[in-house]
């Protein structure tokens, strides 16, 4: 299953958002030309061509797990940034605000609204060793870093 | 493919399943979640100046007879139909607006075309708007700083448009300001602050910047306002 598949449901803010990470992932592992003065150092065109594909993979992987890290975070940042904004408004006397009809106060829904997608985003994954490489990270680099260990 | 800490095509699987079964509050989610950002980042600001003792009142608009708390989600609308906090210490007021008009440092009064830009966050002497329509600026001179809120990750460009921006409005900041002796002028420096991750073609372009001691600061989810964090790897 390639990206665009993966977010073949996905609404077109979320696709925007997180569709390069694969480049970001890439050119983390391989900054300038450095993927080219690795591969220049394999002498046969078939194991060049087998380390590029093991590298497409192994960049592959980091970039999925670095995707469901920054999804729940996108999500559950919402919650913390207008849980963060209704407290410091609050402390101010204001109640809560208004963003077109949505009313956000206290910890009304529209506040939890991303958190309550965060939980539903890791009640769906399944795999155990996924969801600890998620919990242990709390910034894409600690992924990258994991999987720089097989690069 | 091959798989290493997990099984990729069955995660890859459960994603595209969640983004179908949650559309409609991922929608709903999105429908509001860069103002939201907006508004925490205002909020940010007006703890920034807590910390450093200053009261902070915040001024509502009149609508049929009552003050309501209204924030400006839009370039449209004359400032005194929103809200606004007043940053006060000692002697001392300020303004903090959201959505704020403001003449470039060029503008000149008399040209044909006006140069200003709608910032995000405005701090600005203590004036009266009350007369300001939706397309009237504020003089450069009464900008003591500003910010740009980006609900995205950060990638070369962006800083680059934000300097750009920081260029035209508050060109003194972009000198050899942060040297060694540097413990600020008292007031939050321009800052753009996106709510991604900074991008590695984006950190290139903050390391020159850091490098030109330039008074401005660019905020992440690895950086945020107001919050240590551990520095990420700067390779």
């Amino acid at each position: 299953m390639n990206t665009a598949e993966i977010f073949r449901y996905a609404p077109r803010y979320i696709s925007q958002r997180f569709y390069a990470i694969n480049g970001y992932v890439w050119k983390s592992f391989f900054p300038d030309n450095s993927l080219n003065e690795r591969l220049k150092q394999i002498k046969s065109e078939k194991e060049r061509a087998e380390e590029l594909a093991r590298l497409k993979d192994v960049a592959g992987e980091a970039s999925l797990v670095i995707l469901i890290l920054l999804l729940r975070k996108f999500l559950s940042e919402g919650s913390n940034a207008a849980m963060q904004a209704v407290d410091t408004f609050r402390e101010l006397g204001v109640e809560g605000f208004q963003i077109g009809s949505k009313y956000f106060a206290d910890r009304n829904e529209n506040v939890m609204e991303g958190e309550v997608l965060a939980e539903q985003l890791m009640q769906t994954i399944t795999s155990p060793k996924l969801l600890s490489l998620i919990e242990q990270a709390q910034y894409p680099f600690q992924i990258i870093n994991r999987y720089r260990e097989l690069i | 493919m091959a798989d290493y800490y997990f099984d990729q095509k069955q995660a890859k699987r459960q994603l595209r399943n969640f983004f179908r079964s949650q559309k409609a509050g991922l929608t709903s989610f999105g429908s509001t979640v860069n103002q939201t950002f907006e508004a925490h980042v205002f909020a940010k600001v007006i703890q920034w100046y807590q910390q450093k003792g200053y009261q902070v009142t915040i001024n509502n608009p009149r609508v049929n007879g009552r003050a309501v708390f209204r924030l400006k989600f839009s370039t449209r609308g004359a400032p005194n139909k929103y809200s606004y906090a007043t940053i006060s210490l000692n002697e001392r007021t300020i303004q903090l607006r959201h959505q704020l008009r403001v003449s470039t440092f060029s503008h000149r009064r008399k040209q044909k075309n006006n140069a200003n830009i709608c910032c995000d966050i405005v701090l600005m002497n203590d004036e009266d708007l009350s007369t300001f329509s939706t397309d009237d600026a504020i003089p450069n001179d009464w900008l003591i700083s500003f910010g740009e809120v980006k609900h995205m990750s950060a990638f070369a460009e962006l800083v680059a448009s934000f300097i750009g921006l920081v260029h035209e409005l508050a060109p003194g900041k972009l000198k050899r300001i942060r040297v060694a002796d540097y413990e600020g002028n008292g007031d939050i420096s321009p800052f753009l602050y996106a709510s991604g991750v900074m991008y590695p073609t984006a950190k290139g372009i903050l390391q020159t910047i850091q490098h030109r001691k330039y008074d401005i600061d660019v905020y992440s989810v690895e950086k945020p306002m107001l919050q240590v964090v551990p520095e990420p790897e700067t390779t």
